[in-house]
């Protein structure tokens, strides 16, 4: 056996010179044999294999992110545009801040205070209430702020037409949330006391309300004595501290940037193989980053990329190709899907509310699909040949990306991000192992989760 | 043309078909579709049979794919007995056994290679299909495969002098056709 043949080769490699066979189609038939003979099992896809098959991920992102952008702004935006505008920076420090400050009347009369407020301001005695243990202390020319857990009624004296104000309780069941009402030394204030506001709790509220209100009134009395001086902040320090915020808003000077964002790109790619013909594709997804302050960021995040390139026979070096005589690859032509998974770095050369930034860093492609059309000529006969790989190959950081962008703040909502970017191939790539540089341009939103 | 081989190793190749994995099936198929689909070629009368063999020959290999032993052959080698065995069922199957002609002369008229070097592939295959299918596989057989007439009579339920007739009618109907195409 296996006694070769002086023409046995000859034979062989004539009928090797036979045009290509048409592999999809006869794989495409021996399939249906398979299925027929050799049926697979069905297996339900996992919900990650379901979100990719449907490309439900995009929606699924963007409801997501929406409820999230929207929560954000509930929870940042709870308050009344008046409170927010009188929230300062270093609220937290309960001793030399009124957190939400209601200094002018136009202010809604509920503010809430925190339980250090209580602590700090329930000892301190006041000429004008002094029995009350649940009067916070008077803040800077017969201001007082008072605690209401019931409605209550505040007439003002001195003013030419008598104003009520009713404030309604703040029944949240937290401790630490007491509706306030302002009132002058010249007012009579009808806030009952703290032994009073447990009477009434006792007829009117539910127990629960008594025993808290009770405990309130019992903590602020065993509360250390605290300088009220410590705790006052001048209208004249409040009104300097708010006109220097709008004076560096006015001038673009924002607060320090600094924590995680997250957002959504998606833009227009250009690729070419060496800096060859260019073939238009896309590029969408989903962008994470930490912001060290105005200027340094890292980012990350997870791109669904679609390249198309051409290129001539020259950088073609697939796996198992041999060159050989007589033959000439005249074309290539490409396509492939990419899941990239870029790490940069962010550096905002203008900082404010117009950015301009650049970023560097390094993207790893995970290859999903490539379907390559190769065009040859075999000693004069010209042929053609196209395939098509799923998850081809994963080609950890070997992607230098390089961008230069423009960002603008949209008011409290984001930012809107433009960003013109080139990536270069660091090591061959794909299925036929070319260096497929590629330029585009992405625009994303952005929002800092703050 | 070989331009592509399959990202999946052959052990994953392998692997992957024992499992019944469609995607390790289809690269396995398209890796050596081309490469078997020549020797089919070289088996039958035409391209129809061919594929059907060649579609035959893999379901086989897909079926009795747990039967793979590394360590006794390369997965190519395997494949392609399968594939042989596969056309030579199918030349069963149509009943083209030749007659019972034994063959004791020791001659065996040569074929000019130099001749054979300057045909094009299609005329190469012209001619093997012309061939009568019997002597066809048996001229296969011996020179492309490099079996001994024993296992070709074992393999085609002849005796060993007809392979050796079968082999001999198809050098001379080649070399005939080869002087045939020397004189045009």
């Amino acid at each position: 056996m296996y006694k070769h043949h002086s023409y046995n080769n000859l034979v062989e490699r004539k009928l090797q010179q036979l045009p290509a066979a048409d592999t999809d189609g006869l794989w495409s038939n021996m399939e249906a044999i398979l299925d027929q003979q050799m049926p697979q099992k069905k297996r339900r896809p996992g919900l990650w294999g379901w979100l990719f098959a449907h490309k439900a991920w995009m929606v699924a992102t963007l409801v997501v992110g929406t409820a999230a952008g929207t929560t954000l702004v509930y929870v940042s935006g709870g308050s009344s545009p008046a409170a927010q505008q009188a929230t300062l920076p270093g609220a937290t420090d309960h001793r030399n801040t009124v957190a939400t400050l209601a200094v002018t009347p136009a202010l809604p009369p509920a503010i809430t205070a925190t339980a250090g407020q209580r602590e700090a301001a329930a000892p301190a005695p006041t000429g004008n209430d002094a029995s009350a243990p649940s009067a916070l202390h008077p803040i800077q020319n017969n201001r007082v702020y008072t605690a209401a857990p019931a409605p209550v009624t505040a007439s003002t004296q001195n003013t030419t037409t008598a104003t009520d104000h009713t404030i309604p309780a703040a029944h949240d069941g937290t401790r630490n949330t007491v509706p306030v009402a302002l009132s002058s030394n010249n007012t009579q204030s009808e806030v009952p006391n703290g032994a009073e506001q447990a009477a009434a709790a006792d007829n009117s509220q539910p127990l629960l309300w008594a025993a808290t209100t009770q405990a309130i009134a019992a903590e602020q009395q065993a509360a250390p004595v605290v300088d009220p001086a410590a705790v006052r902040l001048d209208t004249e320090t409040l009104e300097h501290l708010s006109q220097h915020i709008a004076a560096a808003q006015k001038r673009g000077r924002l607060p320090q940037e600094k924590g995680p964002y997250v957002g959504v790109v998606a833009g227009l790619d250009l690729s070419s193989v060496e800096f060859g013909t260019m073939s238009t594709g896309n590029n969408k997804g989903i962008i994470a980053g930490y912001a060290f302050n105005n200027r340094w960021s890292v980012e990350s995040g997870l791109l669904w990329n679609r390249k198309n390139y051409t290129a001539d026979g020259s950088g073609f070096k697939a796996d198992g190709y041999v060159p050989q005589a007589g033959l000439t690859i005249l074309n290539v032509e490409g396509m492939s899907q990419i899941f990239e998974a870029p790490l940069n770095v962010k550096y905002n050369i203008l900082a404010g509310r117009h950015r301009l930034f650049t970023t560097a860093g390094v993207s790893s492609y995970f290859i999903r699909k490539e379907s390559l059309g190769v065009d040859y000529n075999f000693n004069g006969q010209v042929g053609y040949e196209n395939r098509v790989y799923s998850d081809v190959s994963k080609h950890w950081l070997s992607v230098a990306n390089f961008s230069l962008g423009y960002s603008c703040k949209l008011g409290s909502f984001g930012s809107l991000r433009v960003e013109p970017y080139v990536k270069l191939p660091l090591r061959d790539l794909g299925v036929g192992n070319m260096r497929v540089t590629s330029t585009g341009l992405n625009v994303g939103f952005i929002k800092m989760l703050r | 043309m070989p331009f592509f081989k399959s990202t999946l190793s052959e052990h994953d190749l392998v692997h992957g078909c024992r499992r019944n994995d469609r995607r390790a099936q289809e690269q396995l198929y398209k890796q050596y579709c081309g490469a078997l689909l020549v020797l089919c070629r070289s088996y039958t009368r035409n391209e129809e049979d061919a594929v059907e063999v060649l579609q035959d020959g893999f379901l086989k290999i897909f079926q009795q794919i747990d039967r793979f032993d590394r360590s006794k052959s390369a997965l190519f080698t395997w494949m392609r007995t399968i594939m042989v065995r596969t056309a030579i069922d199918a030349l069963r199957r149509r009943g083209q056994q030749a007659a019972a002609v034994e063959w004791t002369e020791d001659y065996e008229p040569s074929i000019d290679a130099a001749v054979l070097e300057r045909m094009t592939a299609q005329q190469v295959l012209f001619l093997l299909q012309r061939l009568p299918e019997t002597t066809r596989a048996v001229f296969n057989l011996y020179v492309t495969e490099g079996y001994t007439h024993k296992e070709i009579g074992i393999l085609l339920s002849i005796s060993e002098g007809t392979s050796k007739w079968h082999l001999s009618e198809a050098r001379k109907s080649l070399t005939h056709s080869l002087k045939a195409k020397e004189r045009a």
